[in-house]
């Protein structure tokens, strides 16, 4: 496809009509467009995108010039169109989009009804065709796919808006020439009844005989319940492919925010370790009240005791008296006349003096032997309390390291969390892993047992073909139609592994353009990856893996470019097929159409992107501004072919001049 | 799906020349404005087909 010209009537701020012609030059393929900020150089590749798809993305959706709009007078009509005039497999096209505007009796000012699209085409030999309001989408999309235009008509500073979640497959496959073979495949198929093949079983006589009703009963159920389950599997295919992106989206999550993770496993640690010490610092705390209470005389009598032992330790009175023996005892034993060891007590013995001697030295003649009993009593009391109160001091000392322990941690708590403060929580994003994880690991097992279900089917699909086929076939009509759907089958399996084949060496052609244009393009080392939706990635290499990491606005913009190039660039190769037939399976030349397409690549991007892009693409269009020109100029000056600068008057008002 | 080759005989060049008449009918029909429906694509192939087949070379 090459574009000849862009016709603006009143379209925004280009008042009047104005008209810009592409150099459609093979050596000289570029044409520039320079314009200011605000200078109306968005307006040029959005209005590619109105004529072709019906689609603006202007905050204000009202195209009609503002001039314009203002000298309205009640009643009025004022109309605003673009023409696009385009060359594409041969035949030209003339596109128009306009949209009439009416100004009420109010004043207000609306489009009086949708925009409507014109499209006139001439053949080689000069004759002109309207093509039919309800073809327009198709013929649009079979010259350039909507799906692929954010990448035809670049917006390098609406990079956003170029979707990676897109399946572009279907898009890309047309650009690449595959649609014949897919229709092809559609018309033959043994799958369905509207086919070729279902149009040829659908003449099969089989009278009266039952058998071959049943085989054929039989083997139309078994074909259904094949796609069926071929459907499900087409689904948990894309779930898994969902799910897996997915898991390793989120396992990237996890490495990038690996010592968050470390820190919240921290933070929890220390959160059960400081529960649980305030736990036993309760308990120490009731332990201690209880024991207070409990001895709480014997702990301040222990000091009191300690100063009568001291004083009473050191008093004269201590005698050896006997202990536990009082004057009234000896007074007893005397009177009784016998001593304990059986001597007599009489007046003037030995054992009687004795025994009065012993008197004095027992109370209360003498209070030695009390003051020793109580020293005996306080120590061995003493004893029993000193044992209590290093109990006491033992707890509170317990008590005081646990409170020494939850401040520590405490303290090393609050640093954690304010290390953690406003990261994501991986304890969620580790949850969201595992399910996504299992849920993965669930869609594969199902995958499997599908598959070996469709064996299944296909085994009996076979087994009833066998059998339909010979029931079938015992008239001539009969025999001849099976000849037919021989030969249908053969087609059909030969268009479908073309088409497979083709199809995964355009991917593979596809990628290794891409990586090729892309290295030329960056600096750094990333590798390109391109699944069969035809969605792309980067991958670096970390250890011995490829994985996803972040990309910046400017490494953004040099991957769609690379992606575009390599895809028009597969486009001007003719693919051709490897028998000795002659058809060969055509392609098209495509243009870039780019706004601002260095705002977001530094001048070593600007440069390399410069030199690449009239090499790859038929044709070039650059709409940027000036500051940008100027990294670009002196590699891609010698390629100009058309260069026009846009004049902007007025807010309201831009001409497109020519240089 | 179909009988492979088990009691009737392919014809590798009538094979080749449809595969080759199939795809100019679908190339040829995607480059029309507007393209012919599915049914009229679908009753050109079956013709091409049987009469390929009936021919004697």
């Amino acid at each position: 496809m090459l574009l000849k010209s862009l016709k603006l009537y009143n379209f925004r701020q280009y008042y009047g009509e104005q008209k810009i012609i592409f150099s459609t030059d093979k050596e000289k393929n570029v044409t520039v467009i320079l314009g200011r900020n605000t200078g109306g150089k968005t307006t040029i590749v959005q209005a590619f995108n109105w004529a072709l798809y019906d689609v603006i993305s202007f905050k204000d959706p009202i195209l009609l010039n503002l001039n314009v709009m203002n000298e309205m007078l009640q009643g009025n009509h004022e109309k605003v169109y673009v023409e696009i005039e385009l060359t594409h497999d041969d035949t030209d096209y003339t596109i128009t989009r306009s949209l009439d505007y009416i100004c009420d009796m109010s004043g207000n000012i609306k489009p009086d009804s949708k925009s409507i699209s014109k499209i006139i085409y001439k053949e080689k030999d000069g004759q002109t065709e309207i093509i039919r309001a309800t073809e327009h989408r198709n013929t649009i999309n079979k010259i350039l796919p909507d799906s692929l235009s954010n990448y035809f008509f670049f917006a390098g500073e609406r990079i956003e808006n170029i979707s990676n979640r897109q399946d572009l497959s279907e898009a890309v496959k047309g650009l690449m020439g595959l649609n014949v073979l897919s229709a092809s495949m559609d018309h033959l198929s043994p799958s369905r009844k509207n086919t070729v093949y279902g149009k040829f079983k659908s003449g099969l006589d089989l009278g009266r005989d039952e058998r071959a009703i049943m085989a054929q009963k039989n083997l139309d159920k078994a074909i259904d319940q094949k796609n069926g389950i071929e459907e499900s599997i087409k689904t948990i295919l894309d779930e898994i492919e969902y799910y897996g992106a997915k898991k390793e989206e989120l396992a990237q999550l996890l490495r990038d925010n690996e010592s968050t993770a470390e820190l919240q496993k921290q933070k929890e640690r220390l959160e059960r370790q400081i529960n649980i010490r305030d736990k036993e610092l309760s308990d120490l705390q009731r332990k201690l009240v209880a024991d207070f209470n409990n001895e709480h005389f014997a702990y301040f009598s222990q000091v009191l005791a300690n100063k009568a032992i001291k004083l009473l330790s050191s008093a004269k009175e201590k005698s050896v008296g006997i202990p536990e023996m009082n004057a009234k005892s000896i007074e007893y034993i005397i009177k009784r006349g016998t001593c304990l060891c059986g001597s007599e007590l009489k007046e003037g013995s030995e054992a009687l003096n004795n025994a009065l001697k012993e008197m004095q030295l027992l109370p209360p003649n003498s209070i030695g032997t009390i003051v020793r009993q109580f020293i005996d009593k306080a120590e061995t009391y003493n004893s029993v309390n000193t044992r209590y109160c290093k109990n006491v001091v033992n707890t509170y000392k317990e008590l005081r390291k646990c409170y020494d322990d939850i401040s520590n941690m405490s303290y090393e708590l609050k640093n954690v969390s304010s290390d953690i403060l406003g990261k994501k929580d991986m304890r969620f994003v580790e949850e969201e892993f595992n399910k996504v994880k299992y849920k993965n690991k669930e869609l594969i097992e199902k995958k499997e047992s599908l598959l070996l279900s469709k064996g299944g089917y296909e085994k009996d699909i076979e087994r009833y073909q066998k059998e339909y086929d010979s029931l079938a076939a015992v008239s001539d009509k009969n025999k001849k139609i099976l000849e037919y759907l021989t030969y249908t089958g053969r087609i059909y399996d030969w268009f479908s592994k073309t088409y497979n084949a083709k199809e995964l060496e355009i991917r593979e052609k596809l990628t290794e353009k891409v990586n090729n244009i892309f290295s030329q393009m960056y600096h750094g080392k990333r590798k390109v990856v391109i699944d069969t939706k035809y969605k792309i990635q980067l991958l670096t290499s970390f250890g011995n893996k490829d994985i996803k990491s972040d990309e910046s606005k400017g490494l953004e913009t040099v991957k769609n470019f690379a992606f575009i190039a390599g895809l028009v660039d597969l486009a001007r190769e003719k693919i051709i097929r490897d028998d000795d037939t002659e058809e060969i399976f055509g392609s098209e030349p495509y243009p870039l159409v780019m706004d601002a397409p260095f705002s977001n690549a530094d001048e070593i991007h600007v440069r390399n992107i410069s030199k690449i892009l009239p090499e790859i693409a038929e044709q070039v269009i650059m709409v940027v501004m000036e500051k940008d020109w100027s990294f670009a100029e002196d590699t891609i000056e010698h390629k100009v072919g058309r260069k026009y600068i846009l004049d902007k008057q007025s807010e309201t008002l831009t001409y497109v001049k020519e240089v | 799906m179909y009988k492979d080759d088990e009691g009737i005989k392919i014809d590798e060049k009538k094979l080749r020349r449809l595969q080759n008449g199939i795809y100019l009918i679908e190339r040829t029909n995607l480059k029309k404005k507007p393209p012919a429906s599915d049914n009229e694509i679908i009753e050109r192939i079956r013709k091409l087909i049987e009469e390929e087949v009936k021919k004697c070379y």
